[in-house]
């Protein structure tokens, strides 16, 4: 209690001392005179008295000087004195401070956004109970461990023989269809059991989520997401129990989720689920062939993943036992729910860690390089300081205490600087990663910058300050300062520090370019479409009328695209279950004479329904052969259409018109002929090459979710408007969602690595800039310390020209050291950039010469001025005054 | 060594606080005086040791100050004693007589045999 008084009092004490001095000087003024008039009356002289008291007294300046230190918190009070001192030294030299604060500000900005970016897609904890017990099962061949969902007889046996499970749930995720309160609108939506709710572990924010019996007794019944209640209905009070109308259909809102709720995404990343219902199924069916339901499981405490897993693989090895037909291939597996939603994040966040790190390396060196000049401009400050008494670890003290106002400084704007460019950054992260916008600066950024800040202070400080500290005295004050040997063991050091750089600035723009490359590569490839001038809209025929309903579904798009080819402007119009780029169905069929077997590893085939016209409208060529003939599919046979990849795959020799495929079934009851062969679309990414795919018409699929292709000679989003009065003078009830360019697809497919490169390029640029100070600064001081040698040279003829090439020499000579150590450096790095790189080797040679061709141009950009400076030396000003 | 003897800090203080306490309010001069006077002149206290021991006693809340005028007509600084103050001269009181009565063991061990 009463140390915290006197801490308080203390503290309180290191301001307003020009008035406590004043008070304490009057205080013993007052005492001496009392002193002094107690001894006249005891007899003494006027001049007696004085003296006697005063040296009674034991001395007033030094009372003084202890009630000071009493008084304040020393420590405190010298941190003060030696900031303010080093704000001085710092303003006396205003352009290498600008420059200190702005290489940090970038360095340690750079830093904090990419930490912000870890923090948030990495680090932090899912927004879920125990999120560490959540896995998701998922089936797959015995020998690999692929993603593919769940049938629904196996989630039942693994959900009832499973001994590791607290709750193991199953979802799929839908398009639906919200009518009847104002405009038509689609969603998506989850379609789950009770116990993938229970297993996920949120409670909703109002009502109850649905329970098992709801669900086996196929109730209809939904929950609503907190956006959704909010945009639908208004943030309607009494919507518990509100019967609203889904997919057609009358359902009752059981619960609303609370505002932020996430469901987990484990299947597709762009989906995000605004409505949850009930799924159903039926512990009657069993067909183990159609893998549609994605499982997670809550882990009963204690159990490790290992385990669960033994027990998960156990179970899967009796199915296979006891359904050879449909199971003898199928294992299972578990993911951690957060490797599944986080785990392809991680690489291209480690690798922008790592550049910025190098950034701020290079940044660092700069700091250090450029304090280190300025200590030696010091040399005879610190000599004296040291003679009147200062001891080593005050020089230390001073030095660092610069080092790190200063990083301070740098640490303040940087943090400041990341936090303006936070906007940017989250709107440049790409939907489809998880979490995007949770991306801030929050506590523990801030601490990391902080920590960062302080590092690099202590770490561009301390190279200056023990060199100060180790400073000779008697040398630096007899012979002056910037004696010949001393500051030829300084030009070392800060050329070391200019070699680093340039290895870590070649490491980083070989990267950079290699990126870029990449990005071009991925965005250049030919696709096999045309997305010029193309418009997309999505559409599902959901509920009573049209689900399972092929005929009214096939009237529908007829009577759609009739209209639509009728609207001006329109070129041509199709249809198709999938869109490029976007991912899709696969299966697989057996290939002419193939005989069914359960035990073969059949490749799988990607599958499209679409119209003849939806070719035309993408811009797919059509290689050989002909389209289907609308109309011509049957229960038992169509006629389909197979990409380049198919064909190659079965018949190299290119003779695949004619040719019959099979569902991969026992019984062959349909028949699919190749009538015609197109041009290879990739179905899942711009990085995976086209896998073989079979098209079949629009009219053999009962799949409700359909998109309108539309080729246009106008702006396309122009056609928006009449699209929607064409569907809704068909069916007022059927919402058009999803309307966008074909030219947004690919951006958004490209969006990922597009954001990975701009970004590394920005820390490359930054880097090259940071460079060329840091190399015009060593040369700069080079030259300064050479000036008397220049001098000599000139005095004794050198001209002009050839003093300029030394100075140009000496700036180039350094960069091919680092150059050199960055191509070593790079080299061993390779094998950790390549899985980054895509159609680009990570030695690619034109990509290195050309960075290090950058960095020698950079080298003699920066030693140019330099150069020119020396080369006006005036020799007789140099020898007279040096 | 001289006759008269300075006065160790620790001791200072409660000097200083007894005296407050008998005094009332006093002036640095005045608790000086006092305490040579209190003493037997055999102390003497100089001012680099009365002034940070008051300082410290007045950070503490062991007595406070106050600006006042002095018999003569001097503006001086006034001390006096707080409550914590007064609570303090009885435990630091305390502690004084504890640790002299073991020094005290020490110096006359005969008494023990």
């Amino acid at each position: 209690m009463r140390a915290i008084r006197t801490f308080l009092c203390r503290l309180s004490g290191l301001f307003g001392k020009q008035r406590k001095d004043r008070e304490l000087a009057e205080e013993l003024e007052s005492h001496l005179q009392m002193h002094i008039e107690d001894n006249i009356r005891s007899g003494m002289t006027p001049e007696q008295a004085r003296r006697d008291a005063l040296i009674k007294s034991g001395g007033l300046e030094l009372a003084k000087e202890s009630c000071r230190d009493r008084r304040g918190l020393p420590v405190v009070e010298t941190v003060v004195r030696d900031l303010r001192y080093a704000a001085r030294v710092l303003r006396r030299s205003p352009g290498s401070t600008a420059v200190c604060v702005l290489s940090l500000a970038l360095g340690i900005g750079a830093t904090t956004a990419i930490f912000s970016v870890q923090r948030a897609l990495l680090l932090a904890p899912l927004p879920y109970p125990e999120p560490d017990r959540l896995m998701v099962v998922w089936q797959g061949p015995p020998e690999e461990r692929s993603r593919q969902p769940l049938s629904s007889p196996d989630y039942f046996d693994y959900r009832e023989r499973n001994r590791s499970f607290e709750e193991l749930g199953v979802q799929t995720l839908r398009w639906v269809n919200l009518s009847g309160d104002g405009t038509p609108e689609r969603v998506w939506a989850s379609i789950c059991t009770a116990s993938f709710m229970r297993a996920v572990g949120i409670e909703p924010a109002a009502g109850r989520l649905f329970t098992d019996r709801e669900e086996a007794e196929k109730e209809r019944v939904v929950l609503l997401s907190y956006g959704l209640w909010k945009r639908r209905f208004g943030g309607d009070p009494s919507i518990l129990g509100r019967r609203i109308n889904v997919n057609r259909d009358v359902f009752t809102v059981v619960g609303v989720m609370p505002a932020g709720y996430h469901s987990p995404r484990l299947w597709r990343a762009d989906a995000s689920p605004e409505l949850w219902a009930p799924v159903l199924l039926s512990r009657a069916d069993s067909e183990r062939d159609s893998h549609w339901l994605a499982a997670i499981g809550r882990l009963k405490r204690g159990v490790s993943q290992q385990a669960a897993e033994e027990d998960i693989k156990g179970i899967a090895a009796a199915l296979a036992k006891q359904y050879p037909n449909s199971s003898a291939r199928v294992s299972a597996w578990l993911l951690p729910l957060k490797e599944l939603m986080v785990g392809e994040a991680r690489k291209p966040v480690a690798f922008l860690l790592a550049a910025v790190g190098v950034l701020l390396l290079i940044s660092c060196a700069n700091v250090a390089s450029i304090q280190f000049a300025r200590s030696n401009g010091r040399q005879s400050e610190v000599a004296i300081r040291t003679s009147l008494g200062a001891g080593r670890a005050r020089v230390i003290r001073q030095f660092l205490t610069e080092n790190l106002l200063l990083s301070g400084t740098g640490g303040v704007a940087g943090i400041g600087l990341a936090a303006c460019g936070m906007g940017a950054l989250r709107s440049m992260v790409p939907a489809t990663i998880e979490r995007a916008s949770a991306i801030q600066i929050e506590g523990w950024v801030l601490l990391f910058s902080i920590g960062v800040t302080v590092a690099t202070g202590l770490l561009c400080g301390l190279a200056p300050a023990l060199s100060a500290a180790r400073l000779d005295i008697n040398s630096v004050l007899r012979e002056g300062q910037g004696t010949l040997t001393s500051g030829r063991s300084r030009a070392r050091f800060q050329s070391a520090l200019v070699v680093t750089q340039f290895a870590l600035a070649l490491a980083l723009a070989n990267g950079a370019a290699l990126m870029i490359k990449s990005y071009l590569n991925a965005v250049s490839a030919p696709v096999g479409f045309d997305s010029e001038r193309v418009m997309v809209a999505s559409i599902s025929l959901e509920g009573s009328g049209y689900q399972v309903n092929i005929p009214a579904q096939a009237a529908f798009w007829n009577l759609l695209l009739e209209r639509v080819r009728t609207i001006p402007g329109v070129q041509e119009a199709g249809a198709t279950t999938k869109l490029p780029l976007q991912g899709g169905t696969n299966g697989s069929y057996l290939v002419e004479d193939e005989k069914y077997d359960p035990k073969a590893n059949r490749p799988l085939i990607e599958l499209s329904w679409v119209t003849p016209e939806y070719f035309g409208s993408m811009g797919i060529q059509l290689l050989a052969g002909r389209l289907f003939a609308p109309g011509s599919a049957t229960e038992a046979r169509s006629e389909i259409v197979v990409n380049r990849a198919f064909a190659q795959q079965y018949w190299p020799k290119g003779n695949a018109l004619g040719k019959r495929i099979y569902p991969n079934t026992p019984k062959r009851d349909w028949t699919g002929e190749i009538v015609g062969i197109v041009e290879d679309v990739p179905q899942w990414s711009l990085e995976i090459p086209p896998l073989p795919e079979v098209y079949q018409s629009l009219e053999s699929t009962r799949r409700a979710n359909k998109h309108l292709i539309i080729r246009t000679a106008l702006p396309p989003l122009t056609l928006a408007r009449a699209v929607r009065e064409a569907v809704a003078s068909i069916d007022p009830e059927q919402p058009v969602s999803g309307i966008r360019t074909m030219e947004a697809v690919f951006d958004g497919a490209a969006a990922r690595r597009r954001f990975n490169t701009v970004l590394i390029e920005i820390f490359a640029v930054l880097a090259l800039v940071m460079v060329i100070v840091g190399v015009y600064g060593v040369i700069s001081c080079w030259v300064a310390q050479r000036a008397r040698e220049i001098g000599i040279r000139m005095a004794l003829g050198a001209d002009r020209r050839r003093i300029a090439r030394m100075v140009v020499g000496r700036g180039l000579l350094i960069s091919m050291l680092g150059i050199l150590i960055g191509l070593v450096g790079s080299l061993a790095l390779s094998e950790i950039v390549e899985s980054m790189l895509y159609g680009i080797s990570p030695t690619n040679p034109v990509a290195i010469i050309g960075v290090a061709s950058l960095l020698l141009l950079i080298a003699l950009l920066g030693s140019a001025l330099p150069a020119l400076r020396a080369a006006s030396v005036d020799p007789v000003r140099t020898l007279r005054t040096g | 060594m001289t006759d008269k003897m300075d006065v160790w800090q620790g001791t200072l203080a409660l000097m200083v606080l007894k005296t407050l306490e008998t005094m009332g309010p006093l002036h640095g001069y005045g608790i000086a005086r006092r305490i040579e006077q209190t003493s037997g002149n055999q102390l003497t206290v100089l001012y680099g040791t009365l002034y940070p021991t008051l300082l410290k006693l007045e950070q503490e809340g062991s007595i406070s100050a106050k600006w006042g005028v002095s018999d003569n007509n001097r503006r001086a600084k006034y001390y006096s004693l707080t409550r914590a103050g007064k609570m303090r001269i009885e435990s630091e009181a305390r502690r004084w007589e504890q640790r002299t009565a073991i020094v005290g063991r020490f110096l006359s061990p005969s008494e023990e045999a």
